[in-house]
Parts: C-alpha cells; sequence; structure tokens
C-alpha cells in the first residue's frame, strides 16, 4: 500500500472523528441524560437522515466484503441479498407505522418496551430483549471483521506476534467509536451515515464502471467466470459428488437451489426489521409518515448492493490473490488495491471502514437501550429515572462494544461468522410476539414464549448439526426441510414451528381460561401521528426534556 | 360522511404484493437467457425486480396517505402531513 492512499484513508477518518464528536452539539437537545434524546437522537430524524441512518444499518460493511465473497468463492447464492432487500421495504411498510405511533405514545424505545406494554408480561419483554442483545453481538463483531480486513490488505496488520500490537489499528478505530458513541448517541452514527453513504455510492458506482471496463467488459466478466467454474466443477466432479466440495455456479438452476434461495430471501427480509438497532432507526424518525416515504427511498441501496454483489464475479474474472489458505473476504479490498489508482484505493477503504463504523455504533446503542429498558429498569431497578438510564445505557454501549472486539481477537473468526448465522435464525423467532401484537391480541403471553423458546432451540440445535464440505458444524443457514429433500433457510422452518406451537397453545390457554396479561395500549395508539395527545411531548429538538 | 379508504387500503395491498412476491418466484428468473449487456437474465433481471418494487410501494405511499387521511377525517381526528 502507498502513502497516498494511507494519507486519503487517514484524512477521512479523521474527518468522520471530528464529525462524530460535534454531533452532539446537532439538533441540540436540553439534555442528553435520557434515553430519548441519547438512544434515539430526540426521535426528531426527518426523511433524509433516516435514509441514510437506516441505510447505514441495514448495508454494513461486512455486507460490503461478505456478499460478494460468497460469490467469489463459486456460490450465486450470496445473491439472495437482493431479493432480500426488495421484500423488506413492503414488510416496513406495512407494519412499522403501526409500531412508530404505539411506540411514540407510550414511549417505547426497544421492540421488548412494546411486547411488555401489549402483552403485561415482563418475561416476555425479557425473551424479546434477550434475544435481540445476543443475535446482535455477533454482528457487531462481524463489522470489526470487516475493517480488519480492509486494515489487512492496506498492510497495517504488523508482522509482531503480541496480540494487542498486531490489531493495534482496530484498537485506535474502535476506541475513538466507543468515544463518540458515548458522548454523542445515536446522533453520532447519523451524521456520520451521511459521509459513509456518499464514499460508498462513489465507490461502487467507480468500480462496477472503472474495473469491468480494464477488464474488457461485463460480458467478458460473465465468461470468465462460467468457464471457471465449469471447470472447477469437471476437475471436481469426484469430489462434488462425495459432497466433500460444493459445485460452483453462476446462478442457481437446480429446482434445490431455488428453494434455498427464496427462502433465504424472504426469512432474512422477515429477520431484519426484528433486529433492534434496525427498529432504533426506525423510532428515531420524526413523523409516522417518514418511515413510509423512505420505503419508497430505500431500494436505492438494493441496487447498488446487487452491483456490489458481483464484484465478487469481478474479482474472479481479474485473478485476485487471496492467500493460502484462500480467504474470499480479501476479495473485495484486494480487488480495489490492485485496481483502483493508490488515492482512490484510499477512499475505497475508509469507505468500509466508515462502513463498519455507523452500524457498529447504532448496533450497540440498540443493545444498550435493551439492556436498559428490559432488564435493569426491569428487573433491578423499577424506579430508575431518565438520567440514571442513560448513564447505564451509555456504559453499556461500552461493554457491548469491547465483548465484541474480545470476540473477534480471541476468538476464532468462524465463530462469530457462525453465531452471526445463528442471529438470523434467532432473532426471526421474536416475529410472532412483536408483528401479531401491532395487529391482535389474540395471541397468549405465555403461547408466544412457548413458542419463541421452541424456535430458538430447535434453530440452534439443527444450524449446529449442518455440516458443510470444510466442517462439521455450523456448515451452512439451510437445510433439508423435516420429510423433504428440499433445502430451505433453518430460520424459516423454525419460524413456522414457533408460529404453530403459538397458535396452538393459545387455543389451549384460552380454553382453559389462564390469565392473560394487561394490555396497556388503546386502538388508536395504533395510528397515532406527531400533533396527537401524547405524541408531541418527545418530539423535536427544540422542545425541553420532560 | 367522509371518502371511504376500503378501496385505496385494498389497492396498496395489491400494489405491495407485486412489489413483494415477484422476488421469491426464482424458477421464473433463474436462467440464463436473453442477456443483457453481457448480464445474463438472472442478474438483470433482479435489477429490474429492484426498480418495479420501489414504483410499486412509491404509488403505495401516495395512496396510504389519502388512506390514512380519510379513516382519521372519519374517526374525528383530522390529519394532516407533518411538516
Amino acid at each position: 500500500m502507498s502513502g497516498v492512499a494511507f494519507g486519503v484513508f487517514l484524512f477521512l477518518f479523521l474527518l468522520v472523528t471530528i464529525m462524530g464528536f460535534s454531533a452532539a452539539r446537532w439538533r441540540r437537545a436540553k439534555s442528553m441524560d435520557n434515553l430519548d434524546e441519547w438512544g434515539l437522537g430526540g426521535r426528531g430524524f426527518g426523511t433524509f437522515i433516516a435514509w441514510f441512518l437506516i441505510g447505514g444499518d441495514i448495508y454494513t460493511a461486512y455486507t460490503f466484503i461478505a456478499v460478494p465473497a460468497t460469490l467469489f468463492a463459486g456460490s450465486a447464492t450470496g445473491f439472495f441479498a437482493v431479493p432480500y432487500t426488495i421484500v423488506i421495504y413492503p414488510l416496513v411498510f406495512m407494519f412499522l407505522p403501526r409500531l412508530w405511533s404505539v411506540s411514540h405514545r407510550h414511549g417505547f424505545v426497544t421492540p421488548a418496551d412494546f411486547v411488555e406494554g401489549r402483552y403485561g408480561s415482563k418475561s416476555l419483554g425479557l425473551a424479546i430483549a434477550v434475544t435481540g442483545i445476543v443475535a446482535t453481538m455477533p454482528y457487531i463483531a462481524l463489522q470489526l471483521v470487516g475493517m480488519q480486513v480492509v486494515l489487512d490488505v492496506m498492510g497495517l496488520k504488523s508482522s509482531s506476534d503480541n496480540w494487542f500490537l498486531k490489531d493495534l489499528p482496530l484498537f485506535v478505530a474502535f476506541i475513538i467509536l466507543a468515544a463518540y458513541t458515548y458522548s454523542s448517541g445515536l446522533r453520532a452514527p447519523a451524521m456520520i451515515a451521511f459521509v459513509k453513504d456518499t464514499l460508498i455510492y462513489i465507490v461502487i458506482i467507480v468500480a462496477v464502471i472503472y474495473i469491468p471496463h480494464q477488464l474488457g467488459g461485463w460480458g467478458h466478466v460473465f465468461d470468465v467466470v462460467k468457464s471457471g467454474f465449469s471447470d472447477f466443477d469437471t476437475q471436481n466432479a469426484d469430489a462434488i459428488a462425495s459432497g466433500d466440495a460444493a459445485a460452483k455456479a453462476v446462478y442457481p438452476a437446480t429446482g434445490i437451489g431455488q428453494w434455498a434461495y427464496a427462502s433465504l430471501a424472504l426469512g432474512s427480509a422477515l429477520a431484519l426489521f426484528m433486529y433492534p438497532h434496525s427498529i432504533t432507526g426506525v423510532l428515531s424518525t420524526r413523523s409516522r409518515n417518514v418511515i413510509r416515504r423512505n420505503a419508497s427511498l430505500l431500494p436505492a441501496y438494493s441496487f447498488l448492493l446487487g452491483l456490489l454483489a458481483l464484484l465478487g464475479f469481478v474479482a474472479v474474472a481479474a485473478a485476485v490473490e487471496v492467500g493460502d489458505p484462500p480467504n474470499a473476504q480479501l476479495a473485495i479490498p484486494q480487488l480495489m488495491e490492485d485496481q483502483f489508482p493508490s488515492w482512490f484505493a484510499g477512499v475505497a477503504y475508509a469507505a468500509i471502514v466508515i462502513g463498519a463504523l455507523v452500524p457498529a455504533a447504532i448496533m450497540s446503542i440498540a443493545a444498550a437501550n435493551l439492556f436498559t429498558r428490559n432488564i435493569y429498569k426491569a428487573f433491578f431497578r423499577p424506579n430508575a429515572d431518565p438520567t440514571e438510564e442513560a448513564k447505564v445505557a451509555k456504559l453499556v454501549s461500552l461493554v457491548v462494544k469491547a465483548g465484541a472486539l474480545v470476540f473477534v481477537l480471541a476468538m476464532s473468526k468462524t465463530f462469530a461468522i457462525n453465531l452471526q448465522l445463528l442471529g438470523g435464525v434467532w432473532i426471526l423467532q421474536t416475529f410472532p410476539a412483536i408483528v401479531a401484537g401491532l395487529y391482535t391480541r389474540w395471541f397468549h403471553r405465555w403461547a408466544l414464549l412457548a413458542g419463541w423458546l421452541a424456535g430458538m432451540i430447535y434453530g440452534t440445535v439443527v444450524a449446529y448439526n449442518t455440516p458443510s464440505p470444510t466442517q462439521a458444524h455450523f456448515g451452512g443457514s439451510v437445510h433439508n426441510f423435516p420429510g423433504t429433500e428440499t433445502p430451505i433457510y433453518i430460520a424459516v422452518t423454525a419460524f413456522i414451528l414457533n408460529l404453530v406451537i403459538a397458535v396452538v397453545l393459545t387455543v389451549v390457554l384460552r380454553v382453559a381460561k389462564v390469565p392473560d396479561g394487561t394490555d396497556r395500549t388503546r386502538l388508536e395508539d395504533y395510528t397515532a401521528d406527531l400533533g396527537d395527545t401524547g405524541v408531541e411531548a418527545e418530539l423535536g429538538p427544540e422542545i425541553p426534556v420532560h | 360522511m367522509p371518502a371511504r379508504s376500503t378501496g385505496l387500503w385494498a389497492t396498496v395491498g395489491v400494489l405491495l404484493i407485486l412489489a413483494a412476491v415477484p422476488p421469491l418466484l426464482v424458477p421464473v428468473y433463474a436462467k440464463e437467457d436473453p442477456t443483457l449487456w453481457g448480464f445474463p437474465f438472472f442478474f438483470w433481471f433482479q435489477f429490474v425486480l429492484v426498480i418495479w418494487a420501489a414504483v410499486m410501494t412509491t404509488s403505495a405511499y401516495f395512496l396510504a396517505k389519502e388512506a390514512f387521511r380519510r379513516d382519521r377525517a372519519a374517526r374525528g381526528r383530522p390529519w394532516e402531513e407533518p411538516k
């Protein structure tokens, strides 16, 4: 790596650092000492900021590394990220405005707050909160993995064997991130997200035009990839037949691959807005309408993600070297290192690293909100005032990030990836309680809890028992649907089980007249908007904090 | 009596289904030909779906805004889009 690339990288990194710290003053509130301000940025973001913030949430650095890496490694299934991010927005459109309204009426900060208020059940709230936290932790860890990969390619990894010196740049970046998240709360990632996405857009647009042009055009890229993959399949026909290697393909041509593709897209789309950090982004918006308007504007990112995914094929055509043993995750940063002039490579590295900082900040804030509201306050300090809540959440955000760092440095990277896979399976199990709850109180709280538990256990066991050619456990996201030879996303099977149990037990519990909790919400809460009773009180940066 | 919103909500629902369902019908688009600028059908068609879905959700957004306004008016809680 050249000095120029490093200089550009450092300049952009310092720029966002300054922005992160000064964000505390942006749309300044009377006091930052409560979760509406620190944890939700004052609940006052309009369409423009929300677009960057929610986009920054979904399209993370790890996405930018991992999605093209799967295509690079020969599995077109990775392209499911595109249908997945198409299916998301109609779902967002339908149910998140209701969650926004009810949350504003009642001052809910987390999805678990809503579940607790709706079903009058602290245990169900706890289940939602714990699932959110454990699913988010590995997600943060993977942002660090994404950052580490870029720092690696930049040559910033020293040859020292000392575990601390080896990853010193990662530590530095992380301490800075932790410091400004602590002081500025959600305002920091909201402000930086603007820079992040601008950089990412520029880099990807340049990459998809410039690099294939250098290599002889997209048609040539696809030709090279196709012949390369079919050569691989011919040479390794025996290994593929015996399950010791995976066949490579440009697109899922068989019914088996297509089921996996569709179920991954659907399951991931249902799961995404159950993640606490996505809900944090949505609840930080100023009015109900902002969510729907964003649902129609956010697909711009899906387009970008599709182009980015195809860079995985471009890297194949460019014959990028990814080390021995090969690490497909190096493909994209290495492609940029090889193909771009050094100053632009610096921009690209900065884009990915900043792309890790934004979601890592939002995720740690979301996890901290969950811990504070649904564990600390719910079970230990019921009388905690808003100042105490903010203090605890700020500290927890540090703990969460430190935990993720230890995760990445002390344990194998595979472990973080496995847990992230499980995280997707787990988080989908909170769907019935949250989404059904937005429309009906028909489900019984204990039935939902039992369904959740069944889905969690089933999903974990199945994921553990799924082998791949290279590992005995956590070998992939799909398994054969029980009783068939059709592979589908594990999360979807677990979700179906969860739902069936919740329905059956609800009927049983209702017949047995087991007492149900008190519902603190009312019908009109679900359509309340800015200006209605109880809604304006928490909104807008100018409004004094209660 | 304010205008009814039922028809509008039904249209919103249809638009959202039209946006969300096609990407899940993988067998329809998992093929090589016809290619476009060197891109196999499988890839370029999904890019078209992104734009298609954006058009559907944007139309749904405008209809839903009107339907929401009518619902609120019918329940005596008039609503205008907050600035």
